[in-house]
């Protein structure tokens, strides 16, 4: 069974490496999302996806988020809090193989 | 008050996507209108839109066209095109002496009838996540700003058909006042949504398609004349004092002389004489040249029954027996009326044909109308013809009518 941050990591990672200069050898745990060119208006960018890929309703007030682990821990947050299912969208699901 | 040079000029529209191949073809007679090859078309009447061919991927990575509507990114490809063209007029400036002032009629209409499909025709709530910035009027003339790097005044201005001659007009006004070294000036537009097509069309402004020709379904000042066909594009200048120009070489394209406005107060579509006239005394006023220094006019020539007689009359009671003697260029039957950038897109047109000594044509005049009795310049270009002051005419719907005063360089 696949460890539940690992997951979300590995899902949410393949989602952001659609954007082509986000490329996964950069996209680590402890990356700092500004230093990844996401500023708070890419956030919302990504929530907005996030909202589709979990399938979870991102709330308007958002918690302050520095790093892809942050992202992965509140996904996970909202996931458990809306009993969201989690079966891997057609995206996902076609950048799975792309994961390490 | 200083004289203002035009140095740089950047055109995306029907014609072309450069000052040289939008002359050509204008010259040429060539017109940008087509038949709509789009699935909606089966729900419009006159299926007709001058379209720009515009490649977007050309121009902007994904990332970026997340964030600009249609109009933003014509303005920002003209207004890039009109500064390489000006051999450094943004080098040696104090950027806050700097600022951009671009017309526009319909925002980001393309943006918000995406988001309306998704919000109402899918009854989804999935509406994209920068709707709002991409559909603000502001947004051309902000990204404008932010790519240059210009921090002074960032103005956009919404008078429906007459915008970009009034952010033209407004730019000339603080260049020549000694508030701005330079300004990127102009108009985008970016009005062929579904929705925007179907409420043009119900306002019963448009032309008929011709079953013959569709790409001669405008015809201004012809008495077969049905109506107006919608165009897309942009349009943008640089402007500067002509001393500057001077003083580093630019090639000058053409002199802005004056700007006059005026306000029908009478009718939210029906034109008037009298407001025509109106801003036509004023652009001569401010100019300071007397009517018979006017060599020859751009018409707002849309096409309709309305403007096209009303225009024809306004011309007359400014110019008097002379009006029959100057030539008068209809340019929307070509490249259709691209509402809040069609003064800019219009602007660049009277000064490339002042600077090729062409009078430009109205094409599809087929029929003579006893309403419309000047020099239009009838269906072929007019070469010879060393016009130094035009007119450029902008009257809009709300009555706001806008008119430019251009010199030629030489």
């Amino acid at each position: 069974m696949n460890n539940p941050i690992t997951h979300t990591f590995e899902r949410l990672s393949a989602m952001l490496a659609r954007d082509p200069r986000l490329t996964l050898d950069r996209l680590t745990p402890d990356a700092p999302l500004d230093g990844l060119g996401i500023d708070s208006l890419g956030m919302v960018d990504v929530m907005w996806n996030v909202e589709e890929e979990f399938r979870i309703k991102v709330p308007l007030k958002m918690p302050e988020l520095r790093t892809v682990a942050d992202v992965v821990r509140y996904i996970d947050r909202l996931v458990t809090e809306q009993g969201a299912p989690s079966p891997p969208s057609g995206a996902a699901a076609a950048a799975a193989p792309r994961t390490k | 008050m200083r004289r203002v040079a035009v140095t740089g000029i950047g055109v995306v529209s029907p014609l072309g996507h450069s000052a040289a191949e939008v002359f050509g073809n204008a010259q040429a007679g060539r017109s940008g209108i087509h038949r709509l090859d789009i699935p909606f078309a089966a729900r419009l009447q006159a299926p007709l839109a001058a379209t720009a061919r515009f490649d977007e991927a050309a121009h902007f990575d994904a990332s970026r066209l997340r964030l600009l509507d249609r109009f933003s990114q014509f303005a920002l490809v003209a207004a890039k095109q009109a500064v390489d063209g000006s051999n450094g007029a943004l080098a040696d400036l104090d950027r806050g002496r700097a600022g951009v002032f671009v017309g526009n009629g319909m925002g980001g209409t393309m943006s918000m009838d995406a988001g309306y499909q998704t919000l109402y025709g899918e009854a989804s709530d999935r509406i994209k996540p920068f709707t709002i910035l991409m559909g603000m009027q502001s947004a051309a003339a902000a990204w404008v700003g932010i790519e240059h790097g210009l921090r002074g005044p960032n103005m956009t201005y919404s008078t429906a058909c007459s915008s970009s001659a009034v952010a033209i007009g407004e730019a000339w006004l603080r260049v020549a006042g000694g508030q701005l070294e330079v300004a990127l000036a102009g108009g985008a537009e970016a009005p062929l949504s579904n929705g925007s097509l179907k409420a043009w069309e119900v306002l019963h402004t448009l032309a008929s398609i011709d079953a013959d020709d569709p790409s001669a379904s405008c015809r201004p000042f012809s008495k077969d004349r049905t109506g107006m066909v919608l165009g897309e594009g942009a349009a943008m200048l640089v402007i500067e004092p002509w001393e500057r120009a001077l003083a580093r070489g630019a090639t000058i394209q053409g002199e802005i002389l004056g700007y006059g406005q005026s306000n029908d107060a009478s009718h939210i579509t029906r034109p008037s004489v009298q407001g025509q006239v109106a801003a036509m005394h004023a652009a001569l006023r401010s100019a300071a040249i007397a009517p018979q220094s006017v060599d020859a006019i751009n018409a707002h020539g849309t096409g309709t029954p309305a403007n096209d007689s009303t225009e024809t009359a306004a011309i007359k009671a400014v110019f008097g027996e002379r009006a029959h003697r100057i030539p008068i260029s209809a340019t929307k039957a070509l490249h259709g009326h691209l509402l809040g950038a069609a003064g800019a897109l219009e602007c660049v047109l009277s000064l490339l044909a002042m600077r090729h000594e062409v009078a430009l044509p109205t094409m599809h005049l087929r029929t003579p109308d006893p309403d419309c009795d000047l020099d239009y310049v009838a269906n072929a270009a007019r070469a010879g013809v060393a016009a130094r002051t035009m007119l450029s005419n902008s009257f809009a719907f709300g009555g706001t009518n806008a008119v430019l005063v251009l010199r030629a360089a030489h």
